[in-house]
Formats: structure tokens, C-alpha cells, sequence
């Protein structure tokens, strides 16, 4: 037997499953969930997060490689990688020592060489990550000045309803209405819209699901084999 | 001659659309910077409806004495949003003692998490003794678990079904058995509920084996999640709904759900608020500056009022900017339009 055909009756017998489990579990009979699928499930999801955790094996292994070459090699940016691996390297130490170190009361928090985890976490990389994502409210900005325009009346009717959400976002300017505007235009407009989004969304990932279950999709995984 | 013609506004316009993206930039960044550096002001928001719902539901929670189960399946990127939310939601449950039990999907959310519950229940300790809160018996952290790196909810979820809290994680976050802790022994009045409904069923008097005796799903009075993507929401619905005893005949779920998520992802949630899945929503920074009105108005100053109150002021800022800057945009785009339609009919 072939790869492909492995893979393909894998994700069948899987389905079947699942799909057994959703459409008679707790339906048909009571003693069939308690006797078989609340015993069986449990295995089943360990071993996804054995092939999960496999996954994250093959990540670190592969940041090794890519980076180490670059660096052997003199690639472009080669110093950014010495970067990423040193900081690997720290986080790597600092998770030992945390884990080794000597422990604090439950609840109360990590301190001295244990406590250098957390520490790095809250005061270095938590406040790099929120600035890397807080750039976007600068090029939105940017965007409104150049870009939103009122060119059409469809334009315009966007730009009514963003005028009223932004407006009704600031409680410093004081127009009351505007919340009662913006929480019938959420609840009914919204609310309607994105259902209705949502259906079609999942009706489209049904789909896809049923031709990968039954090997219909031709994936990159297939196409590669 | 054509120059001579054109007036100040002209070259006033013709400036703003021409200004260097880096002056926008400095602007943005002063007016968000003002509420850090000269202190915040208080704003009186009118809490909605959705932000009611969530306050309602852990208020019920603290007369019930049922406890909470807190998902933090937020990240750093979305932290100038949901970080005030978790700090109203930690004030609210530590200020009316609502036993509450916690799990982070993402290691950074855990650490700055728990950071924020150690300071909160510091704050509460010092107002009204020691005793007042315990980690152990008043809240609990379970910590990071790779549930998103290891196979995702579908994992997880059917074993929360099968095995229960105790069962699918098995230790805190410093690696003490949960069993250890008080929060998670199953109060007096579920072990009742499940006898009685054994009783209902028709099953025998007493159950084969002993009772479990740890913290079960169908026990928590309220599931919160507060979170970034509206993919992770499903989560919600999908782990009551998977077990059938917690959903009622009406196909709604037994036990209250909320949810607290950034400002983009609101909209994907307002559906399942209308069908009455969650009791109640926490939309982006303003929705925890009303929530921290309510608390301010139920129960006084708390230790995240201030906090929220900055951001809330920050964001703010940023708001009426960007509202500046289209008009400013729109009028320029107006004025010379309107200036090239007299060139072309060749007024002055």
C-alpha cells in the first residue's frame, strides 16, 4: 500500500469516527457514549497530541538548521539569526532554571535565579510583541488620511456607519445617542450580516472536510506524493 | 498666472496631502502618549447591554457560590485590549470572592495572568486581611498548556467530556496535583444535583462506584473566554455542546458562557449574544471601561480602575485622531474638486 493510500484511509477511519461520536453519541444510547466513546475518545485525542507534540519537536529542529546554516554560510542577515538562536538559547536556560530552581509558595510568584523566565517574559517580550502589533494603528491612521473617502454613495454609507462606531468608541464626546445608534446597528444589523457569513463559511468548510475525508481534495500532500 | 489664482486654502489642502507619513506617525503617538504621561481622566461611558449581560452572570455566580472557569486564550498582540478586560473581570471575581479556576493557552498570557491575579488579590489582602483570598481555595491557575499547538480544541474539548478538569490536566502551574486543592473538591450542592438527576433518570439510588468527587464541567455557574480571533470562540459552544447533559431541551446551554475579545472580532460574536449562547460580551477597551463603571458604580474604586481608565483615554485619543484625519482628508479631497471644476469652466 501506498502513502497516499495510508494517509487516505487514516483520515476515513477518523472521520467515521467522529462522525459516528457527533451524529448517535448520547443519542441512540446512553451506555454506548458512557461505555465506548468516553473511553475510546481519550485515546484517540492523546494520540493527536502525540503527533502534535512530534510538530513542535520538528520546529525547533528546523529553526537549528535553517538559522545555523545561514550563519555558517554568510547568508544576508546572518547576524539577525546569531540573535535568534542566542535569545533560543537564553529562554532555553532561563526554563531550566525556572523549572530547577527553587520553587515558591503556590501561588506566590517565582523570585531570584527562578523568577528569570517570568521576568524576561513580562518586562522584554511581552512589550515586544504588543509594539510589533500596536504599528497597525499608526498605517491605519496613515490609511484614513489618504485613503478613506467619500467618493459614492456606497462609500458614503460606509463611511456613516464608521463615523457613528468611531464616534460612539470615545465616551469623551458626549453624544448619548450615538450608543443607542450603535448598539441597534451591532445587534441587528451586525449580528444578521455575520450569521449570515457565517453559514456560508461553514458550509463551505463542510464541504471541504467531506472531500478530504473522503480523499476527494487533492491537497498539497497528495499532489507532493 | 494660474499660481497667483490658487488661495491659502489651496496650499493649505495641497500641504495636508502631501504631509510625510512620519508627521502622522508623531501625532498618533503624542496623543497616545498624553494619558501616561499627564494622567488619565475619568469618562463616563454608558454600558451596554452586552457588557450588563457579563456582569449579571458573575454576579449570579457570587450568589450561587458557583465557581467560574476562565479561558485566557488571549496574546501580547492583543494585550492593549484584552489585558484591561482581564483585569476588571479579576477584580470583579476577587472583589465578590467568586471562586474561580484558570487556564492560558499561549505561555506569555499565563505569566502576565497570573502576575495580574497575584497584584489583585495583594490589593484585596491588604484591604481586608489575609484571609480574605488563598490561591488554592479562591482561585486557581492551571497554567499554559499547548492545546493550540497540540492537535487544537479537538482535543481538548471531548476530553474535558470524558475526563473533567482533574482528569485532562492533572497538575497546576508550579506541578502540584490539583487534587490537592480545595476549589477543585465538588461542592456540597452539585453532588445533590447529580444525585437527583440520577434519581430522574431512573438510574439506581446510589451510583455504581463512588460519586466523582473533582470539579466537573456542568458544575462552573459561568465559562469565560477572553480572546483575540473569533476561531478560538467556537470553543465555547463546541464544549457545552458536546456534552448533551448540559444543554437543554430548547438546544440552549445549561451553564452561562461569555465571552471578552478585541474590538475586530466583536462583530463574528454578536450572533451567538442574539441567539443567547452568551449571556454577555466584553468588546474591546470600551468594553472594559463600562465594566469598570459598573464595578465603580456597584462597589467603589478597585485596583483595575485606573489602569482601564488610561487605556481607555489612550484609545480614545486614537480614536477621535483617526476620525481628524478622514475628515481632514475628505474636505481637502472636496476643496479641490470643487476648485477643479471652476478651473474648468474657467472661473476664478
Amino acid at each position: 500500500m501506498n502513502k497516499v493510500r495510508i494517509i487516505r484511509l487514516t483520515v476515513l477511519i477518523a472521520g467515521i469516527y467522529f462522525v459516528v461520536v457527533f451524529l448517535i453519541g448520547g443519542i441512540w444510547k446512553k451506555s454506548l457514549d458512557e461505555e465506548v466513546f468516553d473511553k475510546v475518545t481519550p485515546v484517540y485525542t492523546d494520540v493527536i497530541r502525540v503527533i502534535g507534540v512530534f510538530a513542535i519537536g520538528v520546529g525547533v529542529v528546523n529553526i537549528w538548521m535553517v538559522h545555523t546554516h545561514r550563519i555558517v554560510r554568510g547568508r544576508p542577515n546572518w547576524e539577525h539569526s546569531i540573535v535568534l538562536l542566542a535569545a533560543f538559547c537564553v529562554m532555553f536556560t532561563f526554563a531550566i532554571l525556572k523549572w530547577t530552581g527553587p520553587q515558591p509558595e503556590p501561588g506566590r510568584p517565582y523570585e531570584g535565579i527562578a523568577g528569570l523566565f517570568d521576568y524576561v517574559v513580562t518586562r522584554i517580550m511581552v512589550h515586544m510583541n504588543s509594539t510589533i502589533y500596536s504599528f497597525l494603528a499608526f498605517f491605519v491612521t496613515s490609511a484614513a488620511l489618504r485613503a478613506f473617502r467619500v467618493r459614492g454613495l456606497e462609500s458614503g454609507v460606509m463611511m456613516g456607519g464608521a463615523v457613528i462606531v468611531l464616534l460612539s468608541m470615545a465616551p469623551e464626546t458626549g453624544f448619548p445617542f450615538l450608543f443607542e445608534v450603535r448598539e441597534r446597528l451591532d445587534l441587528w444589523l451586525n449580528a444578521a450580516v455575520f450569521r449570515a457569513l457565517t453559514f456560508g463559511m461553514l458550509l463551505g468548510s463542510i464541504t471541504v472536510a467531506i472531500r478530504m475525508w473522503l480523499g476527494i481534495e487533492r491537497s498539497a500532500l497528495f499532489e507532493a506524493s | 498666472m494660474a499660481e497667483t489664482k490658487r488661495g491659502i486654502g489651496h496650499k493649505v489642502f495641497d500641504a495636508i496631502d502631501r504631509v510625510n507619513y512620519r508627521v502622522v506617525y508623531i501625532a498618533l503617538a503624542v496623543l497616545l502618549a498624553v494619558p501616561f504621561i499627564f494622567g488619565h481622566w475619568e469618562v463616563k461611558p454608558r454600558p451596554r447591554a452586552i457588557t450588563r449581560g457579563f456582569f449579571n452572570a458573575i454576579e449570579e455566580c457570587a450568589e450561587s457560590g458557583k465557581p467560574v472557569f476562565l479561558l485566557n486564550t488571549w496574546i501580547m498582540d492583543s494585550r492593549g485590549e484584552n489585558q484591561p478586560q482581564f483585569e476588571c473581570l479579576v477584580d470583579h471575581l476577587m472583589r465578590r470572592r467568586v471562586k474561580f479556576v484558570m487556564l492560558s493557552f499561549f505561555a506569555d498570557t499565563a505569566i502576565v495572568g497570573r502576575e495580574i491575579c497575584q497584584k489583585t488579590e495583594a490589593y484585596y489582602k491588604k484591604l481586608y486581611g489575609d484571609d480574605y483570598l488563598q490561591y488554592g481555595r479562591d482561585w486557581l491557575m492551571i497554567g499554559y498548556r499547548p492545546v493550540y499547538q497540540t492537535g487544537g480544541w479537538q482535543t481538548w474539548v471531548p476530553n474535558m467530556k470524558t475526563k473533567g478538569i482533574v482528569g485532562s490536566f492533572d497538575k497546576d502551574y508550579m506541578g502540584h496535583d490539583l487534587t490537592e486543592y480545595p476549589i477543585m473538591q465538588r461542592p456540597e450542592s452539585a453532588l445533590q444535583e447529580e444525585a437527583e438527576r440520577r434519581a430522574k433518570e431512573g438510574k439506581d439510588e446510589e451510583p455504581e462506584g463512588e460519586a466523582e468527587p473533582y470539579l466537573q464541567l456542568g458544575d462552573f455557574g459561568l465559562v469565560i473566554e477572553i480572546h483575540y480571533t473569533a476561531q478560538i470562540a467556537p470553543v465555547l459552544t463546541g464544549l457545552v455542546r458536546l456534552d448533551k447533559d448540559l444543554v437543554g431541551l430548547d438546544g440552549r446551554p445549561k451553564i452561562e458562557m461569555a465571552s471578552a475579545t478585541v474590538n475586530m472580532v466583536v462583530n463574528q460574536m454578536l450572533p451567538y449574544y442574539d441567539s443567547g449562547d452568551l449571556c454577555g460580551i466584553l468588546a474591546g477597551v470600551q468594553g472594559a471601561v463600562e465594566y469598570s463603571e459598573l464595578l465603580q458604580d456597584t462597589y467603589g474604586t478597585g485596583p483595575s480602575r485606573e489602569d482601564v481608565s488610561r487605556r481607555a483615554n489612550a484609545y480614545s485619543m486614537g480614536v477621535l485622531f483617526v476620525l481628524f484625519v478622514i475628515v481632514l482628508g475628505n474636505l481637502s479631497m472636496v476643496w479641490k474638486t470643487l476648485h477643479e471644476r471652476r478651473e474648468a469652466r474657467g472661473g476664478s
